[in-house]
């Protein structure tokens, strides 16, 4: 799915927070949005899955059913088991009970978190956590996976294991935009960037004309 | 344990409760003269009265305020997200024992059904009050459980006050405070059965909705369930149910907190599971309450709330520390 902003701006009670911001994101492509606090990154997200209204310029239409968008604050559900919030996702999707287990089963080992699948969701790591949340969306069959900052208290390590499923996932035909403070990440495994600056658009590009 | 084993014991758990709220009590009844009362055989009136209008009635008393407790527990846990949601505890049957308490203090002179309506009405302003509180989005099930007991502690304060301005017997407002199923009857049997099923049947219809709301409202709106129409209803359910529990033996705490825990590790997590377990968890375990509540310091009785705080209590500070 192509998704195309044409001069986008956006004031919230007088305060200028998106100025006049143009960009692309072509059709199964894995994007990463990057910029420091209070770049403006989340609420040009918001306008994007019009959870924010009332700015100037367009956005091209997303569908709901096309879309699949994981906020940035999560609350950890209390005593369900990761399989219970991967087959969640599944909720309203027309399959047999069966097809949704065996389905959720493959998600989970696709996600590297097959191995926690009994676990309680609060418990296990942040990582898991958040690859919990992705095979979630995941299991939307969504085109479209919107993410905002979803690793914002995880290790290295598991940060590179979970850029690596994102890489698969994009390579598997999803248009993935991740909204992220991780410029080595984002370099590492996107296709493409863009970086906000004050509400400004500072870059678009491929990760390797990123200047560091 | 086998999941066979495990209906086996708690088929036979409930029937040996019930025959020990019929069998067993204070008055000096042997087993002979309980089973010629039961079958109407006996000549004594006095026996037949204790077995047919006391202690049966109290026993169906029991069982279903129970179940309407388990049941109003286990639908606020999963609509508000917290896993230490109770109904009395949140103080929604504390906007029933308000009213019950300006009633027994002589304000309102109602009969049977205004008292039983104006419960679950005064229940369903405290249930409007608490989900306006907590539907802010992301607040953690602890932030949500700490709202919810000081609601709770407010109508027990007022409650009580507005019982004390009454002349009221002491026992009355022991019996409103704590619980207590002395006064049972068969006609709080009739008000209580046709609630308790018909909320039953609603929360079953509704249950599958319950597993997107608890991964917070907007994944829950990205699955297509919606959030507010759904907590609406369910707490609804929770006002009509806690109302008539209160209606039926006054704040008994902790049942709504401990049956869902309980059923989940009995009969599994799906939420149908959930709903339906505890409803018979909530029952055996107030109908034990009720039973430790009259036999233990015989002919002197505990007030069955203590019963099930003694045992609720522990279960909250274990799940409490669990919770990240």
């Amino acid at each position: 799915m192509n998704i195309t902003v044409n001069d986008l701006s956006l004031e919230i009670s007088g305060v200028k927070i998106l100025h006049q911001i143009s960009f692309q994101i072509p059709d199964k492509s894995f994007t990463c949005m990057i910029g420091s606090n209070g770049a403006g990154k989340s609420t040009l997200i918001k306008a994007i899955t019009r959870e924010i209204t009332g700015y100037s310029g367009s956005i091209s239409e997303i569908k709901e059913n096309e879309l699949s968008y994981l906020p940035q604050k999560l609350i950890a559900p209390a005593f369900i088991t990761v399989f219970e919030v991967v087959h969640t996702g599944f909720y309203g999707v027309e399959m047999s009970k069966k097809e949704k287990v065996i389905a959720t089963n493959k998600l989970l080992e696709q996600c590297g978190i097959e191995h926690v699948k009994d676990g309680t969701f609060s418990d296990v790591s942040a990582g898991e956590q958040q690859k919990t949340w992705l095979a979630f969306a995941l299991a939307q069959s969504k085109d479209l996976i919107i993410m905002d900052e979803p690793l914002s208290s995880v290790d290295p390590p598991s940060r590179e294991s979970f850029y690596e499923i994102l890489r698969k996932i994009s390579n598997n035909g999803k248009t993935l935009i991740v909204v992220t403070h991780d410029l080595d990440m984002a370099i590492k495994y996107s296709d493409k960037i863009i970086c906000l600056n004050k509400g400004n658009k500072v870059f678009e590009g491929k990760p390797s004309a990123f200047p560091k | 344990m086998n999941i066979k084993i495990r209906y086996v014991v708690l088929l036979t758990a409930t029937t040996s409760l019930i025959l020990t709220g019929i069998l067993a009590g204070p008055s000096d009844i042997n087993l002979k003269d309980v089973f010629r009362g039961l079958t109407l055989s006996s000549d004594d009136a006095v026996v037949k009265t204790i077995i047919w209008d006391m202690r049966i009635p109290r026993m169906f008393v029991s069982l279903l305020a129970g179940g309407c407790l388990g049941l109003a527990g286990v639908l606020i846990q999963l609509s508000t997200r917290s896993p230490l949601g109770d109904p009395n505890l949140f103080g929604i049957g504390g906007g029933a024992a308000i009213f019950l308490a300006v009633v027994a203090a002589g304000f309102l002179p109602l009969g049977h059904f205004g008292i039983f309506f104006g419960s679950i009405c005064s229940s369903l302003l405290i249930a409007i009050f608490l989900s306006k509180l907590i539907s802010k989005d992301n607040l953690t099930p602890i932030k949500i459980a700490i709202i919810g007991i000081a609601v709770g502690a407010l109508t027990i304060a007022i409650g009580t006050s507005v019982i004390s301005h009454g002349r009221v017997f002491p026992s009355q407002v022991i019996g409103l405070v704590s619980g207590s199923f002395t006064s049972s009857t068969w006609l709080t049997v009739y008000y209580l059965l046709p609630t308790l099923c018909l909320s039953l049947v609603i929360s079953i219809i509704i249950s599958k909705r319950f597993y997107p709301i608890m991964l917070g409202d907007v994944l829950s709106r990205s699955l297509g369930v919606n959030p507010v129409r759904t907590r609406t209803i369910t707490m609804t359910i929770v006002a009509v149910l806690s109302g008539t529990s209160v209606y039926a033996g006054g704040l008994i705490g902790f049942i709504g907190l401990m049956s869902p825990h309980i059923a989940k590790r009995i009969f599994g997590n799906t939420p149908l599971k959930l709903v339906i377990g505890s409803v018979w968890i909530g029952s055996i375990t107030t109908i034990f309450a009720d039973q430790i509540a009259r036999l233990l310091f015989s002919p002197i009785e505990l007030p069955v709330g203590m019963i099930t705080t003694v045992m609720g209590a522990p279960v909250m500070m274990y799940l409490a520390l669990r919770i990240r």
